[in-house]
């Protein structure tokens, strides 16, 4: 008999690849409304890993941890996922980037709050998954602050957020 | 005697895992009810993880902590003066529950089981289940339903199993369904069985099966 799983989870690949897309997508025009009347540029990089030279200004979305849990009645699987979401400008005014930050976290966390179960988990039939809950967290603006020899500066800040639902398969309990 | 190593072997009675039970477990309503003196009908093995088919019987889906079968009675001692001990224990009143936490709560097919005191009807405009409460003087049958609950006592690849039976089943919990943003709605279901009077004694409220 051909290997199966007992239930088809994806954990949290589509979440993070889906978030990513959601927030390319509405970026330009939360930017729009977050910094009226100042019109920021878009990000230049959307991405899901660290680079060791970032293009900025950045918004990384990061899987951070995924608590994993088997429900007693053995029919689905509860999970909670922690994405980090990286946020980074540079320049060589700190005061300006620190305004810039506020902002984009701002847009960023709108994004977030804005957005539809089916963006976030396509890919993922609806029949798999189960009730979802987001929590948009802790924003965290003095994640990574330095300056380089060339006076120029980086401004990094975080939000931590956590999504929950359960991954099962429909009948087969 | 030889001087090898002597098998083990255990004693009666002694350690043994193979009598260890562990769920999950699979909640069933309206299970055809066996004859005195047979267990539920099972229409197929149970293959590894599979919910096995039961005649008749709609299968409950989700639940929080899966279920719990138990079965208890109260004693009334009967004194006398004369001595100080109880001349004897007269068994009381006997309890057959299984309870749970549900998690499907959107589903008439089942809810209707969870809701004795209500009248359940369906409607065409807007097309929906409808459920009454208030003033009903007896309960339906359709909301007495007998519950069965099966689980392999010995995972995995193991055709055996163990099932116990509620006849026909009162909810006497309270239906709650909590609408929040956080976390799935659910309620707790306490079934409790009523007597079938046209059984013989000593089987009129339930069962429990090995298979063994």
């Amino acid at each position: 008999m051909p290997w199966q799983p007992k239930i088809p989870a994806q954990f949290v690949r589509p979440l993070v690849k889906n978030l990513r897309a959601v927030l390319e997508r509405d970026a330009p025009a939360s930017l729009a409304w977050a910094g009226a009347p100042i019109q920021l540029s878009n990000f230049a990089w959307f991405g899901t890993a660290q680079h060791v030279e970032p293009r900025f200004p950045f918004c990384l979305v990061l899987a951070d941890t995924s608590d994993v849990e088997g429900s007693d009645d053995g029919a689905y699987i509860n999970e909670t996922h922690n994405i980090a979401i990286l946020i980074g400008v540079n320049g060589n005014d700190p005061d300006r980037l620190a305004d810039e930050l506020f902002i984009r976290v701002n847009a960023v966390d709108s994004i977030i709050r804005e957005a539809k179960w089916p963006d976030l988990l396509e890919g993922v039939p609806v029949a798999n998954y189960g009730p979802c809950v987001l929590e948009a967290g802790r924003h965290n603006y003095a994640q990574f602050q330095r300056r380089n020899a060339n006076q120029q500066y980086e401004h990094i800040a975080e939000l931590s957020i956590k999504i929950s639902y359960f991954e099962t398969v429909r009948g087969i309990i | 005697m030889s001087s090898g190593i002597m098998p083990f072997v255990a004693p009666p009675g002694g350690r043994d895992a193979s009598k260890v039970m562990i769920g999950p477990g699979w909640l069933y309503l309206s299970a055809t009810i066996p004859a005195t003196g047979q267990p539920p009908t099972i229409t197929a093995p149970i293959p590894p993880n599979t919910p096995p088919a039961v005649t008749g019987a709609t299968l409950v889906g989700y639940t929080k902590d899966g279920s719990k079968f138990s079965s208890g009675f109260t004693l009334t001692p009967i004194e006398a003066d004369e001595s100080k001990a109880p001349l004897w224990q007269q068994v009381n009143v006997e309890t057959v529950t299984i309870d749970g936490t549900l998690m499907q709560l959107f589903d008439p097919a089942v809810i209707e089981s969870f809701l004795p005191n209500m009248v359940m009807s369906t409607t065409t405009t807007p097309a929906g289940t409808l459920y009454t409460v208030g003033g009903l003087v007896n309960v339906p049958t359709a909301n007495l339903p007998s519950v069965l609950l099966i689980g392999q006592p010995r995972p995995p690849n193991d055709a055996k199993y163990v099932s116990a039976m509620i006849y026909s089943a009162m909810n006497v919990d309270a239906f709650v369904f909590n609408l929040t943003r956080k976390a799935a709605a659910e309620t707790t279901f306490k079934f409790e069985a009523q007597p079938v009077s046209s059984r013989p004694l000593g089987d009129q409220l339930g069962q429990v099966f090995y298979l063994t």
